[in-house]
């Protein structure tokens, strides 16, 4: 999905740093090693702690395990239960079988994935990846099914009237080919877009720049935070419609055309492509026909 | 006339020029926009920019490369007359990797498929840097044969940088290679155990032994022949021998570098490059396996800097970079210094932060300082130039106040007034690097270091404290020196004698083990009046493990300090503040100025007769701070992060957060 060759540039500074400043925290927080060597307890470490007393009995099941030393410890985000040797082989063997060259996200995904079957390991809360806060595996699947082979994605984050924070991602045949923000867009047309009602005019200046936007979200700081924050993904998707609802959040959808589709939160036609139906096998979201069929917006 | 390497930049035909500049690089750039974006780094301040010059980016086809012939904007020849046309100078830095936010680090992707080229981790898989927006298996350091790869690039290259190359053109220094840090995966079992690497590292055992018998001797091993002998893949940890054998692949990481970058010493010097100083970038750490003394003394570089990225609330680790540079370089340089960031795997820097931080270094005692990125473009964010040419009005208002500044205090004159060192011990890095297990995997790994450690028994070394000492030790130390406003740089056991015996004090750790070369430096430092504290321990055995002769004649009592020719050592378990400040006292040695907050650092510069006092809040709130010093004096502003430097200050100042300002100290 992230060709990459992908250009990455005009960021403005400001609005970037508040997106990266959502996004490294969640990377860093608290967690609780035990390591055992073929199920005998050796060492137990929190990040901020330090050591702790070593269980003594043998583990018989790692997941159950995990999961109970992060009922025992509130205190830290995560629990991971891992064998240091067989772990560090295992990722020796799963990085030898790398396509090297792939997009990151692929690579991302393929780490995540063989890492989790890994013999002795096993993390809680269980959950799918989240990277850089995003859940990838459903972007990904949103990307390839959903989207038509040029567009781009349009976010803007609004404190009050200013624009907060704004991401124009462009893709050509299902790939990111580009990351940049409205600094890439000519300010005299960027300076209108005051709040976030504006945000037709932002679309149609990004649709002038660069492909014609396919869908854009346009949400209130309070609840990107939020979103941005949320670890799950259930409560992402939570986030994502009930801020629509309570019209703190717009979500625009030029192309895709019905409401609720959107990389982040599939609902409707966007959850039957996380489930595998095609695009253009859903009569929500396949292009309109000269034959009278009725085209999306019927429904 | 050739180009000598002074502490305070390089002397160019009799004048010395500080190493001061910014980071363009021309191939990202409109080159019809060139010329106009050079005369914003001039308008600036800058008299000096600086560029990689991308292998992957110039050639077409192995062997086959081009400058401009197909695309303008590779036209390197003609990117450095327009910077000689408006009297800039340049700094170039040719690879072979240059990272530069590449997805391939700047190698053609033929190279990076490569499998023979390939780093080998623990288990003979490749090792994987995931970055940006892919991944690669790095190459390996000890391949021979990639070098002879980018020979022909070099070969190339060659004609357009003498052409450039002073006393013809603008071209005063070249970097070789960049960040050389087993990309980013310095553990020291998670790589290399490529063929090549093993076989470097066989022939570094047979250098340091000679003969196997005394290899055999010191492993209690039976091995017949060098080739023969197997790399440890993890720690081992039961006997002495045990740990000898990952103490020398410990010392062999550190030899692959200086082996690495010494073979491309050579190359730049046989293509005709050796007329202009070469000189290398280290990243961050200062730990083993990055040795800048050894690789300044044995690689035939002329001089290594660090890189350096930090926000406000971090610019004392910038600070604590240019202490070191201070007493480890002959040039103290920063050759990469974050203006603006990447965009990804680390948060965006504003005004703050660079106005924070972009003296931190200096303050610590870095002599010159490359800004990197001046010019924006892709894959980068927040530089005070933007790609287009423009700019941006705070970070260029603050980029031209720093020039004003540096240029105001006759830089090229001055020196860090230290009164102390720290010094770290080297041999209990190697100690401590070597219980690592392998397992960190990508830039980042996974596990915190205090987790993936083991635990060096102290028995093993005869040690009576735990070398988890030696740290309480050292911060214990810092924070003396700082609450007791002295002055300070950093060091460690590679510190020459000639610098050591700069300091009226030293506070030095040791563990488990010392250099003898180095016992006996501290000890001649000692004997020539300097005042040494020492601990946790005064270790019984040199590297060899055999007796440490340096102190052996003289008898230690706990806490009590024992004279030795002019000067007094103290040895103490565990640092003591009380029986430290007694000690240091008794050297008369008092603080030339005092800070009444204790949380505030400090270093005093001269300057042409002048006093300058840096003083760094690294506190999140404001701290107001009475200035001490022995008879009258004011301070007159020369630096605040505010537009406004203020008026006269007598002993009384503040410090917004994070703040560093800079005044210089009048007596009246």
């Amino acid at each position: 999905m992230l060709s990459p060759g992908a250009r990455i540039d005009h960021l403005n500074a400001e609005q970037w740093r508040r997106l990266t400043g959502l996004v490294y925290p969640l990377e860093n927080g608290r967690k609780l090693f035990l390591l055992h060597e073929a199920g005998v307890p050796v060492r137990l470490f929190d990040t901020v702690a330090g050591d702790l007393a070593v269980p003594k009995d043998r583990i018989k099941d790692f997941q159950a395990c995990a999961d109970a030393l992060r009922l025992q410890n509130a205190q830290v985000e995560e629990v991971w239960v891992l064998d240091p040797e067989a772990f560090a082989k295992k990722m020796s063997e799963i990085q030898a079988q790398t396509a090297f060259g792939t997009e990151l996200d692929v690579y991302a995904l393929f780490d995540f994935d063989e890492r989790m079957k890994i013999s002795g390991y096993a993390v809680s809360p269980r959950r799918d990846l989240l990277w850089r806060g995003i859940p990838l595996r459903r972007v990904q699947r949103f990307v390839e099914k959903m989207l038509p082979d040029s567009c781009s994605y349009v976010l803007g984050v609004f404190d009050g009237d200013l624009l907060w924070a704004s991401l124009i991602v462009g893709f050509e045949g299902r790939k990111i080919v580009s990351i940049t923000t409205t600094d890439a867009l000519p300010a005299e047309d960027v300076k209108d877009v005051v709040g976030r009602d504006q945000h037709p005019f932002l679309l149609s200046v990004v649709a002038n720049t660069f492909g014609r936007p396919a869908f854009g979200w346009f949400v209130e700081k309070a609840v990107f935070e939020a979103y941005m924050k949320a670890k799950d993904i259930d409560d992402k998707d939570e986030i994502f419609q009930r801020a629509i609802m309570e019209n703190q959040a717009t979500f625009d959808f030029s192309i895709l055309v019905d409401r609720g589709i959107t990389a982040f939160s599939p609902i409707n036609p966007g959850e039957a492509a996380v489930q595998g139906a095609d695009r253009e096998a859903n009569p929500r979201t396949r292009t309109p026909v000269a034959n009278g069929e009725p085209g999306p917006s019927a429904y | 006339m050739p180009i000598k390497v002074r502490y305070n930049g390089l002397e160019v035909d009799g004048n010395l020029v500080p190493l001061v500049s910014g980071a363009a690089h021309y191939w990202r750039l409109d080159p019809e926009k060139w010329g106009a974006i050079l005369d914003k780094v001039k308008g600036l301040g800058f008299h000096i920019v600086e560029s990689y010059v991308p292998w992957a980016i110039h050639e077409t086809a192995p062997g086959e490369f081009d400058f401009g012939r197909l695309d303008p904007a590779r036209n390197l020849d003609r990117f450095l007359t327009l910077a000689e046309e408006r009297g800039l100078k340049v700094i170039l830095r040719p690879g072979p990797q240059i990272n530069a936010e590449l997805p391939d680090f700047g190698y053609p992707r033929r190279i990076l498929e490569e499998p023979r080229f390939w780093s080998r981790d623990s288990f003979g898989g490749p090792c994987i840097l995931s970055h940006m927006t892919t991944q690669f298996a790095v190459p390996s350091y000890a391949s021979e044969e990639l070098i002879n790869e980018f020979e022909p690039f070099l070969a190339a290259l060659s004609p357009i940088l003498q052409k450039h190359m002073h006393p013809h053109g603008g071209l005063i220094a070249l970097q070789v290679d960049n960040e050389a840090a087993y990309f980013f995966r310095p553990g020291t079992y998670d790589n290399d155990y490529s063929e090549p690497s093993l076989a470097l590292y066989r022939h570094f055992l047979e250098m340091k032994y000679r003969q196997v018998k005394a290899l055999n001797d010191a492993y209690g091993a039976s091995e017949t022949q060098f080739s023969g002998v197997e790399a440890p893949r993890k720690p081992a940890l039961g006997s002495l021998g045990d740990l000898r054998r990952c103490l020398d692949w410990t010392e062999y990481k550190e030899y692959q570098l200086l082996w690495f970058l010494s073979k491309l010493v050579s190359l730049f010097k046989a293509k005709g490059l050796g007329n202009v100083p070469l000189f290398h970038n280290n990243f961050s750490p200062t730990e083993t396996p990055f040795n800048l003394a050894d690789v300044e003394k044995d690689s035939g570089l002329d001089f290594c800097g660090i890189d350096s990225y930090r926000h406000a609330e971090s610019s004392g680790e910038s600070l604590d970079q240019g202490r070191y540079l201070a007493t480890a370089s002959v040039l103290p340089y920063v050759p990469e210094y974050g203006a603006g960031v990447w965009p990804f795997d680390i948060r965006t820097r504003d005004v703050h932060d660079h106005s924070a931080n972009m003296l931190a270094a200096l303050m610590g005692g870095a002599r010159g300082i490359n800004f990197y990125m001046l010019v924006e473009r892709e894959r980068w964010v927040g530089s005070p130039i933007s790609a287009g040419g423009q700019e941006r009005p705070e970070l260029a208002a603050l980029f031209r106040r720093f020039n004003e500044f540096f240029n105001g205090q006759e830089w090229p004159k001055s020196s860090p007034q230290n009164a102390a060192v720290l010094l770290d011990s080297r041999e209990a890095q190697v100690l401590e690097a070597a219980c690592l297990r392998p397992g960190q995997f990508g830039e980042r790994g996974f596990f915190p270091p205090e987790l993936w450690r083991l635990q060096l028994p102290k028995e093993l070394l005869g040690s009576a404290t735990e070398l988890a000492e030696l740290r309480r030790f050292r911060e214990s130390g810092r924070t003396w020196l700082r609450e007791n406003s002295f002055s300070y740089a950093l060091g460690d056991s590679s510190i020459g004698t000639d610098k050591l015996k700069k300091y009226a004090f030293a506070f030095a750790t040791a563990w488990g083990s010392m250099d003898e070369a180095y016992g006996r430096r501290l000890r001649s430092y000692v004997e020539s009046g300097g005042y040494l504290v020492l601990g946790p321990e005064l270790p019984r055995k040199n590297t060899r493990f055999e007796k440490l002769k340096a102190f052996e004649d003289l008898t230690f009592e706990a806490g009590k300090p024992v004279s030795l020719g002019d000067g007094k050592l103290l040895v103490l378990p565990a640092f003591d503040p009380k029986a430290v400040a007694s000690f240091i006292r008794k050297g008369r040695v008092i603080p030339e100025v005092t800070l009444s907050d204790a949380s505030l650092d400090l270093a005093l510069h001269k300057s042409g007769g002048r006093t300058i006092l840096f003083v760094r809040n690294p506190n999140a709130d404001e701290r107001p701070c009475t200035v001490g010093r022995e008879g009258k004096f004011v301070l007159k502003p020369l630096w605040s992060s505010g537009k406004f430097l203020g008026a006269v200050e007598e002993r009384e100042v503040r410090l917004a957060p994070h703040e560093i300002k800079v005044w210089e100290v009048i007596p009246c």
